[in-house]
């Protein structure tokens, strides 16, 4: 499935809004300010997805996982390098947690991260395609990311499509990158950027909101 | 809600759980037999009333969205470190820095069908985990900070025994160069020994602190007159205080103030908190040292004051560890490892002693304050003891078995000089049967040997009425605890380390009774 330039952009300006919420609910549980940006938006078949995520994480990777359900039905994924999610819990509790190994604590941080983000984008997706999900509770699984993804595949119906979106927080003069993936059936992602199309154009005639 | 209450009490089974169940305009629809006990609000008291009227902080504390959000059909977390928790309960741990519970909670939405007909919270109690992560937090922080002091005590290590190897250094180009009994060679060997003697001390220093850490220092307990031992120690001391443009005075009747203890290392905490007022006290200033019996208390007190820096409320607290004052700018300006202070509070509390520090603050000078306890019998009797300080010389009969021919022949040298009568043996076997022909007091033994080790020959020497009497001292390159216990074991008196300080050899071998039937 290719996705045009528009249907890019507009995913990358929906996700922008979801990021910024995301960030602003970041700022005000950590009382610091927290920026979370969008580097690139791709989506490919789910069987080639191992080289989208090299771009973003290698190796261990901590995975919070939580499965939507609905007229748009799928996976949503937020993955970052385990040093990466141990660099970015220090970070956002100011070094409260010992987390060299990613301790409980640590584990409950990353998971409600993944939450916050994840929510939020399904949250502006939902209200998009005017339709309301069912959201699971979020898990948390430490893998290497081979180990990950092959789960993934097996899982999946071969037709499955994944929107992968690079996610990068910067806080306290540091940046951490993972990215945000949402495994869609075929028809899902076609309803999906569907709606977005239809968005993008209701917003460049002025009339768009979320 | 008799639906509501089902689920509630099949939740409850679950395990440790506080279960809330609301309706969609949030108000409480269940409440567990969990939250019952931990939050002290019985579910009559609850059931029915809005949960931000139940909780009014949960809307200043921004938690309210989360409910929203269930409401709108998403689950959400609630970590114990974003949140610390989510209603205010009492800490099920005792702990005096938690106020409350600490909890990770789940919202979600209750659903019926596809309908969300309220919200789902479930709260568990990590407080436990919390305390045990914090607990394991600081340990880490101390323990990287430890690691930290001792890095740069390592470094500090490094630079102190580096520098007077340079001058050793030169000093020996200089003595090839020059005339053996030439002034500059004199001046030459005088510095070589002044050097030698801070590195030896440095070692000894680092071995003593070791020793102390892991309770392995062995004491002599016999009595001491801690009066001669401070002012022997001042009188060493003076020549050094005094060219530094310091007054030393001392003040103290001459009366006798016995402890039980070893001579040695009473000797050597006065030594340090001289050495150390010393250091830090400027040409022009003042260091006193008095000594007071207080025979009510039955204790000696030596105080130790100068005029010098003084101390800061902070250097005050950390002034007495090992390796807290590597950092200390003005303890590296001076030179040393600043493990005398703690050598001192070391060596004093194995002698049941007490060691404090004051001062009034910086540039107001510092006082080191020592107390000991008087020995029982000394109180009750008030009697004389043998000093052990003045050497009975040129009477004393004195062994030396060591294979190494240049050391063995300067030992020799030396003690032939300072009037002892000395034999030379190079060998274990050898060492035995100039020992039955000799009848030495003292016999000073390397470990070693060719042939019969030093460990035979101490148990050789032990076993034979003739020479069993001998205050036997071994000398060894090694210096750890087994190596100790080996020569203790074997028969040894005392084990030296080389290379053996001469000064404390004077004294061990003055401290020997001439008369061999003393044992």
């Amino acid at each position: 499935m290719i996705i045009s330039e528009l249907q890019t952009d507009a995913i990358s300006e929906l996700i922008n809004i979801a990021f910024s919420r995301s960030a602003a609910s970041l700022s005000d549980l950590t009382a610091s300010r927290v920026d979370l940006e969008v580097p690139e938006v791709s989506v490919h078949p789910i069987a080639n997805i191992t080289a989208a995520l090299h771009r973003f994480v290698k190796g261990d990777v901590a995975t919070v996982h939580q499965v939507f359900t609905g007229p748009v039905a799928g996976d949503a994924f937020l993955l970052m390098n385990f040093d990466g999610a141990v660099h970015l819990v220090e970070l956002l509790t100011n070094g409260e947690v010992v987390s060299k190994g990613l301790g409980a604590s640590a584990r409950e941080v990353v998971t409600e991260i993944g939450n916050i983000v994840m929510n939020a984008c399904l949250g502006v997706f939902g209200n998009l395609l005017h339709v309301r999900f069912s959201f699971s509770v979020p898990r948390l699984s430490l893998d290497d990311l081979g180990v990950m993804v092959n789960s993934l595949i097996v899982d999946s119906n071969p037709m499955q499509h994944a929107l992968v979106v690079g996610a990068r927080f910067r806080l306290r003069n540091s940046e951490v990158t993972g990215c945000l993936v949402l495994v869609l059936g075929i028809a899902s992602f076609e309803l999906f950027l569907q709606e977005v199309e239809a968005w993008a154009e209701r917003s460049l005639r002025g009339g768009a909101n979320e | 809600m008799q639906s509501n209450k089902a689920f509630i009490e099949n939740l409850d089974r679950l395990g440790a759980w506080g279960v809330i169940t609301t309706d969609t305009k949030l108000f409480v629809t269940g409440w567990n037999r969990w939250l019952e006990q931990r939050s002290g609000k019985p579910a009559g008291e609850v059931l029915g009333r809005h949960i931000f009227e139940l909780y009014p902080d949960l809307t200043s504390r921004g938690i309210d969205r989360y409910f929203r959000e269930a409401l709108e059909g998403r689950d959400c977390l609630l970590s114990q470190r974003f949140h610390k928790f989510l209603l205010p309960m009492p800490p099920s741990v005792s702990c005096t820095s938690l106020m409350h519970m600490q909890q990770t909670a789940r919202l979600m939405p209750l659903m019926d069908d596809e309908t969300v007909s309220g919200t789902l919270t479930l709260i568990e109690d990590v407080t436990e985990r919390i305390v045990t992560e914090d607990e394991l937090r600081k340990q880490a922080e101390r323990l990287e900070e430890a690691g930290r002091h001792k890095d740069d005590f390592l470094a500090m290590l490094a630079h102190e025994l580096r520098n007077p190897l340079g001058p050793i250094r030169n000093g020996l180009h200089v003595l090839e160069l020059v005339p053996g009994d030439s002034t500059e060679a004199r001046q030459t060997r005088a510095m070589m020994a002044r050097q030698v003697g801070h590195m030896a001390r440095i070692v000894d220093d680092l071995l003593d602190v070791s020793r102390i850490a892991r309770g392995k220092v062995r004491l002599r307990h016999e009595p001491c007159d801690l009066t001669s031992i401070v002012r022997d120690v001042i009188e060493d001391y003076r020549p050094l205080v005094e060219k530094s443009g310091i007054r030393l005075v001392i003040d103290s009747t001459p009366e006798r103030a016995i402890v039980r203890g070893d001579g040695v290392r009473l000797a050597q905490v006065v030594g340090n908190l001289l050495n150390n007022a010393a250091k830090f006290t400027n040409a022009g200033g003042e260091i006193r040292v008095t000594r007071e019996i207080n025979r009510k208390a039955k204790t000696v007190v030596v105080r130790v004051s100068d005029t010098g820096i003084g101390m800061s409320r902070e250097t005050l607290s950390r002034v007495f560890d090992s390796f807290a004052q590597a950092d200390s700018s003005l303890d590296r300006s001076k030179g040393g490892l600043g493990l005398g202070l703690s050598l001192a509070k070391g060596l004093t509390n194995l002698h049941g002693g007490s060691i404090e520090a004051a001062s009034n603050g910086p540039d107001m000078g510092s006082m080191f304050t020592l107390v000991f306890p008087l020995s029982e019998s000394e109180v009750r009797e008030n009697t004389t003891v043998v000093d052990g300080q003045e050497p009975a010389k040129h009477s004393k009969r004195v062994l030396v078995i060591e294979d190494n021919p240049d050391m063995g022949l300067s030992m020799q040298m030396l003690l032939t000089h300072l009037g002892y009568r000395v034999e030379l043996a190079a060998s274990g076997t050898e060492g035995l049967d100039a020992a039955r022909q000799f009848q030495p007091q003292i016999v000073l033994c390397d470990i070693g040997l060719p042939g019969r080790n030093g460990y035979e020959v101490a148990r050789a020497l032990r076993a034979d009425p003739d020479t069993q009497q001998a205050y036997l001292i071994a000398q060894s390159g090694y210096g750890a605890d087994d190596d100790l216990r080996k020569s203790h074991d074997a028969g040894f008196d005392l084990h030296l380390t080389k290379p053996v300080d001469f000064t404390e050899l004077k004294r061990v071998l003055s401290a020997v009774p001439g008369d061999p039937a003393r044992r």
